[in-house]
């Protein structure tokens, strides 16, 4: 019994090393072949998990390895590593793309190895070719319609004693949450570079919040538990949920939908540059922008060869209409956004 | 006269009472007591298997249905997952295996040493099981930095294998120290060598509390988050954290099915150690 | 039995150890004294900055409060369970170290996640309060202190039954013979006799929650919810997030410096109780 038991344990040593022999370098060559690309939490990597990464794979054979990161956390984890940067392709949104445009973190996009450029509009297309919109978000007021009846109207409802605790918020970490706050402000006389109305208005509907997200993704599950019956959301999130059966939907404020585009771009000192360009390329095919703009993710197009179908179509029907939805000047919103996610976070704590 | 207790009868069977009812009480604040604890310790692990058999898609418990399409999702649809998986295991095998022969190293060096610095080094480097290992994390972090280096499998290793080594050496010296030094002699008095005596009586008497500790080693860094959310890699998640971001960002039911996988082969993987080297001797 | 040989036998984790456990422990010192993010100047600023903000004072006292209430917790709850182990056969005892066991080598992310199962809206704890009619709406319990605490003690239980049943078991049965010869009933024998001979175990016990709930960064956040922040996620947020090192190491440091001085406290109230186990 005793000499079973050691050499069992003899071999279980000498499997573990044998691991850690042949583990490691196993390791090191299988990444040269693979891309590590970022996507944003929640129903964004789920439609990239089901679309693009099987187009991506079909096209050059290779298996990406998906991220979920918020765009400033990204930029983040970037600049802290630029010579050896985590990434090697990432999906932004412009808030932080505009903000480090200039800081030498993007290549310049190989227009030979993107060919779908050519069916952007231009002015989807950064003007210094270090990116390109993938996409068009639009979001609107979610609600839960089994536990609210009548479909909220103005972003102005959360205030109104029957939601207490049920209403939703985000984090400005994300881009969602940096947008609305500063549509907050521009409907309560601020603006991108006023944040105060947008504050005030927190402080208002504090007693009403049930909960604070992170990031969308963990927004959209608040709605699945039902944790909150009312908030800001994307489109993509709410489609998805809905088909998961969560009987939730998006409203259309009175001061109309928002606007957020995400952008696509390969970075600096990456390793994989072709396989970074032919990623991107896959993000603007027709194939992979139609089925990101059907059910149940409903991602606008950028390409323009896409047709706005469903529930998409509902809201707009096609890219020159979205022109008239409420978009954030970035540009006023970056230099004080730090500081901004640092004060919300501070107003929501318990 | 025989019907009425006499008082001294009387306080017997007072006394008496007093003791049965300090009994009976005793035994009901103990049984309630250990009901509870032993449902609050069990209770949840319970309730996440049973919320992977959902076939619905959300975590409503008890479950509407049951069904096993979670570990299906699991096991066939999430390539992620498993690499995942894979690369906590390899990453949690070769920290052990590193871990093992270091601390043995040094159980061997200092278990019986009564020296001060003997005693006072073994406290140091069993410091890190009561430290944040957040702050150790963010330490090793910034040294990576400070020295120009990128992260990578390595840098993650290093980190686990500062956090498993203390169990290890924990374990083994304790086993170490059992050894009746009696028998130590009657090897030399036979006249064995000192590696003969090492190979022959000292490794077999301390190998269970290698095993132990390389047991407790290796789950310790298949389940780490903090070390690995500092110190990994942004290209390659290991498992804790990439089922951290499915509960937190999507609470997919796969989620439960993942915990459930892993609540299984962590039982598993006790009752073989329990039957190969008794690990349960060396737990305490 | 030491020849100098065995000296060698320590190079390689005493190597390691220097070089990447106390080197690093030094940097984040180091590091927490430059006055900001670009490390240009030192001063102990960033100190400053922690303790004056009660933003931040906030921070660390409530994970203080919920890390020594998870000692509390843990103590009543467990309890039982060691008390329970001694009375148990040799084959029953193997039973319930293996349920002990098992959330111990479990990862602190299936174990939380439980947690957001029996918490949330739809999970246990609401299911059986709207079943039973004691309540007409699903109470919030996630993302509350209260359910952080609870979590984290059930979580961190395990750390505090093993050295009671270390303890519970070196008690001489001979004492509680004696004990009971003497005409003490069960009561005042736990009371008397059992409960201050397990005080080294509860010690232990008390230490190793305490340090392990104070950093307990995965069930605070994923219980706590966005409006609750805890000292862990402070640190990662500064550092990874924020990329300002030097306010993390900080925080970071003064985590450290809290755990040490609460561990050092429990150490030396341990060796004054050993005063009346060896008597």
């Amino acid at each position: 019994m005793k000499m079973q038991r050691r050499n069992i344990l003899k071999a279980l040593g000498a499997a573990g090393a044998a691991g850690l022999a042949t583990g490691i370098p196993g390791l090191s060559l299988a990444q040269e072949k693979t891309l590590a690309a970022t996507t944003f939490p929640g129903a964004w990597e789920e439609s990239h998990r089901a679309i693009l990464l099987p187009a991506f794979r079909k096209a050059t054979g290779v298996q990406a390895n998906l991220v979920a990161s918020l765009a400033v956390d990204t930029v983040a984890k970037i600049n802290a590593s630029r010579a050896a940067p985590p990434f090697d392709v990432v999906l932004l949104d412009e808030g932080p793309y505009l903000a480090t445009r200039s800081e030498g973190i993007y290549e310049k996009m190989p227009f030979d190895k993107i060919p779908n450029l050519k069916d952007l509009p231009e002015k989807f297309i950064d003007p210094t070719g270090q990116g390109a919109f993938v996409s068009a978000q639009i979001y609107g007021i979610a609600y839960n319609t089994e536990r609210i009846k009548t479909a909220p109207t103005s972003w102005n409802d959360m205030l109104k004693p029957e939601f207490k605790g049920r209403i939703g918020l985000v984090s400005m970490g994300s881009t969602l949450g940096s947008a609305w706050m500063a549509e907050l402000a521009r409907i309560n006389g601020g603006s991108e570079e006023n944040m105060e109305p947008a504050f005030e208005f927190i402080k208002k509907v504090l007693p009403n919040v049930g909960a604070v997200a992170a990031n969308p993704g963990v927004l959209a599950t608040l709605f699945q538990q039902g944790q909150i019956d009312f908030s800001v959301h994307y489109i993509n999130n709410i489609e998805a949920l809905r088909a998961k059966g969560v009987p939730v939907a998006l409203a259309r404020p009175d001061s109309n939908w928002g606007l957020v585009r995400s952008t696509m771009h390969i970075v600096k000192n990456t390793k994989s540059p072709d396989l970074a360009a032919a990623y991107i390329n896959e993000a603007l095919s027709l194939e992979v922008q139609q089925k990101m703009s059907e059910a149940p993710y409903f991602v606008a197009p950028t390409n323009k060869n896409a047709k706005f179908t469903g529930a998409l179509a509902a809201i707009a029907k096609d890219m020159s209409e979205l022109e008239a939805f409420r978009q954030t000047d970035w540009i006023k919103l970056n230099p004080r956004r730090a500081e901004y996610i640092d004060r919300f976070n501070r107003e929501v704590k318990v | 006269m025989a019907d009425a207790p006499t008082p001294r009868a009387a306080r017997r069977g007072a006394i008496r009472l007093g003791q049965r009812l300090d009994r009976l009480t005793f035994g009901a604040a103990l049984a309630i007591g250990a009901v509870v604890g032993v449902s609050l310790l069990v209770l949840p692990s319970v309730i996440v298997v049973m919320t992977s058999f959902t076939s619905g898609y959300s975590l409503k418990f008890p479950p509407p249905g049951y069904s096993a399409r979670w570990y299906q999702a699991l096991f066939l649809d999430s390539p992620e997952i498993i690499d995942a998986f894979i690369l906590s295991l390899k990453l949690a095998a070769s920290a052990t295996v590193i871990s093992t022969l270091f601390s043995t190293a040094g159980a061997l060096a200092l278990a019986r040493n009564p020296a001060r610095w003997a005693r006072l080094l073994d406290a140091a480097l069993m410091s890190p099981l009561m430290l944040p290992s957040l702050a150790l994390g963010l330490g090793i972090l910034m040294l990576f930095n400070l020295a120009g280096q990128g992260l990578s499998f390595t840098t993650l290793l290093i980190g686990h294998i500062a956090i498993c080594s203390p169990y290890i050496l924990r374990t083994a010296s304790a086993s170490y120290a059992q050894l009746d030094p009696v028998l130590l002699d009657c090897s030399f008095s036979l006249g064995a060598s000192r590696w003969h005596t090492f190979v022959r009586v000292e490794l077999p008497a301390i190998l269970p509390g290698i095993a132990t500790g390389a047991f407790i080693s290796f789950m310790v860094s298949l389940d780490n988050v903090a070390m690995s959310l500092f110190l990994s890699d942004a290209r390659s998640e290991v498992l804790p954290i990439r089922l951290w971001h499915i509960i937190e960002d999507s609470l997919d039911v796969r989620a439960a099915a993942a915990s459930g996988a892993l609540i299984a082969a962590t039982l598993i993987l006790l009752l073989v150690m329990e039957k190969v080297a008794g690990i349960s001797r060396h737990m305490k | 039995m030491h020849t100098r040989g065995n000296r060698w036998l320590l190079m390689p984790l005493a190597a390691f150890f220097v070089l990447f456990v106390v080197a690093p422990l030094g940097l984040v010192l180091g590091v927490s004294l430059y006055t900001d993010a670009s490390m240009g100047s030192m001063g102990a600023v960033q100190y400053v900055k922690f303790l004056g903000d009660p933003f931040n004072r906030q921070i660390l006292l409530e994970t203080l409060a919920q890390a020594l209430g998870a000692v509390v917790l843990s103590m009543a709850f467990g309890y039982p369970i060691a008390y329970l182990y001694t009375l148990l056969t040799r084959g029953w005892q193997r039973i319930l170290l293996f349920a002990i066991l098992l959330p111990m080598l479990t990862s602190s992310v299936v174990r939380t996640f439980a947690w957001v199962v029996i918490l949330g809206r739809e999970g246990l704890i609401n299911q059986l309060a709207l079943g039973a009619g004691w309540v007409e709406q699903p109470l919030k319990l996630l993302y509350t202190q209260g359910a952080v605490l609870v979590a984290v003690s059930q979580i961190e239980m395990p750390m505090m039954i093993l050295p009671l049943i270390s303890s519970l078991g070196a008690i001489d049965s001979r004492l509680l013979d004696a004990s009971k010869a003497l005409g003490a009933g069960r009561w005042r024998t736990f009371i008397r006799v059992i409960l201050p001979l397990s005080v080294p175990g509860l010690l232990a016990g008390a230490l190793l929650v305490f340090a392990a709930a104070a950093s307990a960064f995965v069930t605070q956040t994923l219980v706590g919810g966005g409006r609750l922040m805890f000292m862990p996620f402070y640190i990662y947020q500064q550092a990874i997030q924020s990329q300002d090192y030097p306010f993390a190491a900080s925080i970071a440091m003064i985590l450290l410096a809290t755990v040490l001085v609460v561990v050092v406290a429990i150490n030396t109230l341990g060796r004054r109780s050993r005063g009346f186990v060896h008597g």
